[in-house]
């Protein structure tokens, strides 16, 4: 099919046939979720998604598992829609009790398995610009030039509390909350491990020593929000998790509400 | 004597070329919370960081070669068994920079890069100073001088693109033998020894704000128009890319220029900063030679360092400054910020 300019700036609706039902492959589209309408950033509706499609078999010079295509564009009206954003946006299912803040995951991997379940339709990759906190506490903060603007620093820089959920093996989901965190402005040369032992359960607890952990330090200050990276102390690759990055910022400091 | 290059964001680039852009921010309460410092650009405690060289034009093979294992030679002074960091210089060299082409932007660019891949951290051009950078993808500010030997700090270096240089040590007058007779003299040893120290992501120490504070340095205390002076007469700077100061200008390159050399405070939170506190001076590689000269006589006095004001190479205290090899203080901070495993911790 040839583009024609219109192509390039209305991109064409996305065609979901039977053919492009979740299969048990590694070539995954993406959908990416704009981010949310705000002061110069109109760009879609609240309910406009793109799929970037990923070539799932070879065809001529279409090769196997690249993405040369024009996005398309979804709406909640089209194939599959239905199945998505109900994973992307949890805040849709009403309940009394429960504030309708928006919600749901800013990186996903839909699950790819028999019907009926939460199997998505055709998409794989999530990418949800909305849940997204940019620039975060930390990557915000610039190096100046002589007479160039100085930023302002990102308003959950300056917290002294944070709390997060870490989904772990066995179906267990730990709550992490931390407050006085200003307490650790004077980095302990040699910062204690805290271990709790409760039903059973050992939890190990201990502030990174950042100046010798440069990978995990570098990757935080050039946006990672959840990846992999090498514990030196510990001698091993964990997970990280930023945070920071999907935390709601307070409006009146600044920064994304 | 050096620059290192940083990234402004959304900032226009000061015109002097490319600066050292330090700030005149003075940390207080509203900075304890500034998520921002010195590990910004910080090697992971272990590296070796792979150093290539890119071929300068108009010298025979062998003069590079001379050259370039003069170089390595000058930058493994740096090497300390106390220190976790190291070059290593096996990476084969890159081509002469590209001319201008439809397909690389010719900052002073290789070519003939699509032969083999060549992993590498850090690339040295000797090419003869100055040298003018072309960017044809930046539309502002395009044109980048480089009349200073200069380098990339720390990890910095791995943000340029493939093939383009991040440290610039080539001659600075063209009174020479060789190419590699050039790197016997002092001046060229403590530049190659100075900007090596910037790639191992060292900054300046007369513009450490814990020093400054502890030794009593401040802004004002450089005359700029005799630091102006001197690096004209004794490091051979065209005059014409450092036109005379016009401090009336905020914009005025040469003030912008002497003054992130010179007088500003590097930025950045001590909490996530290396910066060297135990010493008594400024002694360390990682000054500028000149510094010491351009300081007002009222200020040298104070912070009880010779100075003068003759302006003439024969100058003992500039001649004093230009240190051959780390000092012993360069040495310990560079194990300091680098522990080597005994000290850094192991896993449990």
């Amino acid at each position: 099919m040839s583009r024609t300019p219109h192509d390039q700036f209305f991109p064409r609706r996305a065609q979901i046939g039977p053919g492009l039902q979740p299969t048990d492959t590694e070539l995954h589209d993406i959908l990416l979720i704009p981010p949310a309408p705000k002061n110069d950033i109109p760009a879609t509706t609240p309910e406009e998604f793109y799929r970037f499609p990923v070539v799932k078999v070879t065809d001529g010079a279409l090769r196997k598992g690249t993405y040369p295509h024009v996005p398309e564009v979804w709406d909640r009206q089209d194939v599959g829609q239905r199945k998505v954003y109900g994973i992307a946006h949890p805040d849709q299912v009403r309940s009394d009790g429960i504030p309708a803040d928006a919600r749901g995951p800013a990186f996903a991997i839909m699950p790819i398995k028999p019907e009926p379940g939460s199997s998505s339709c055709a998409f794989c990759y999530l990418i949800n610009a909305q849940q997204i906190l940019s620039p975060n506490a930390w990557t915000a903060e610039e190096w100046d030039a002589p007479g160039a603007r100085d930023l302002e620093a990102e308003a959950n820089a300056t917290r002294t509390d944070a709390e997060a959920l870490l989904a772990l093996p066995r179906g267990v989901v730990l709550r992490l909350r931390v407050t006085d965190l200003d307490a650790l402005d004077t980095f302990p040369s040699s910062p204690k491990v805290a271990t709790v032992t409760a039903d059973g359960v050992t939890y190990e607890l201990q502030p990174v020593a950042l100046k010798n952990e440069t990978e995990i330090w570098s990757e935080l200050r050039n946006g990672c929000i959840a990846g992999r990276v090498f514990h030196r102390q510990r001698g091993r690759v964990i997970p990280l998790l930023n945070v920071t990055s999907l935390m709601r910022t307070e409006p009146a400091r600044g920064g994304t509400p | 004597m050096s620059c290192c290059l940083r990234v402004a964001p959304r900032a226009a680039a000061p015109r002097a070329g490319a600066l050292l852009q330090a700030t005149s921010t003075t940390l207080g309460a509203a900075d304890a919370d500034v998520i921002m410092g010195t590990w910004d650009y910080k090697w992971p405690l272990g590296s070796v960081i792979r150093v290539a060289f890119q071929r300068p034009a108009g010298f025979t093979p062998e003069d590079f070669q001379a050259a370039r294992a003069a170089v390595q030679a000058i930058a493994e002074r740096w090497h300390d068994d106390k220190a976790a960091i190291r070059f290593d210089f096996s990476t084969p060299d890159f081509d002469v920079p590209a001319t201008r082409g439809e397909k690389v932007h010719p900052r002073q660019r290789s070519d003939n890069l699509g032969g083999s891949w060549r992993e590498y951290d850090v690339l040295v051009s000797l090419a003869p100073l100055p040298l003018t950078l072309e960017d044809t993808i930046t539309e502002e500010n395009p044109f980048q001088d480089v009349f200073l030997p200069l380098s990339q700090l720390g990890t910095y270096a791995r943000r340029i693109d493939y093939g383009t240089p991040t440290l610039f040590v080539g001659p600075m007058h063209q009174n020479f033998e060789s190419l590699a007779a050039y790197y016997s003299e002092p001046l060229a040893q403590n530049m190659v020894l100075h900007e090596f120290g910037h790639a191992l992501g060292l900054a300046h120490e007369h513009q450490n704000p814990i020093l400054r504070k502890k030794l009593g340095l401040e802004e004002g205390d450089y005359d700029l128009a005799k630091a102006r002076e001197l690096l004209i007469t004794r490091l051979g700077v065209p005059e014409a890319k450092l036109p005379p100061l016009n401090p009336a200008d905020p914009a005025d390159p040469t003030t912008l220029f002497l003054r992130s050399h010179l007088e500003l405070s590097w930025p950045g939170n001590p909490r996530f900063s290396d910066w060297r506190t135990d010493s008594d001076t400024f002694e360390s590689v990682m000054t500028v030679p000149y510094h010491a000269c351009a300081l007002k006589p009222e200020a040298a006095e104070r912070l009880k360092i010779e100075s003068c004001d003759c302006g003439a190479d024969s100058c003992d205290s500039y001649k004093a400054a230009l240190f051959d090899r780390p000092t012993s203080a360069d040495r310990a901070f560079l194990a300091e910020m680098y522990p080597a495993p005994s000290q850094a911790g192991t896993a449990p």
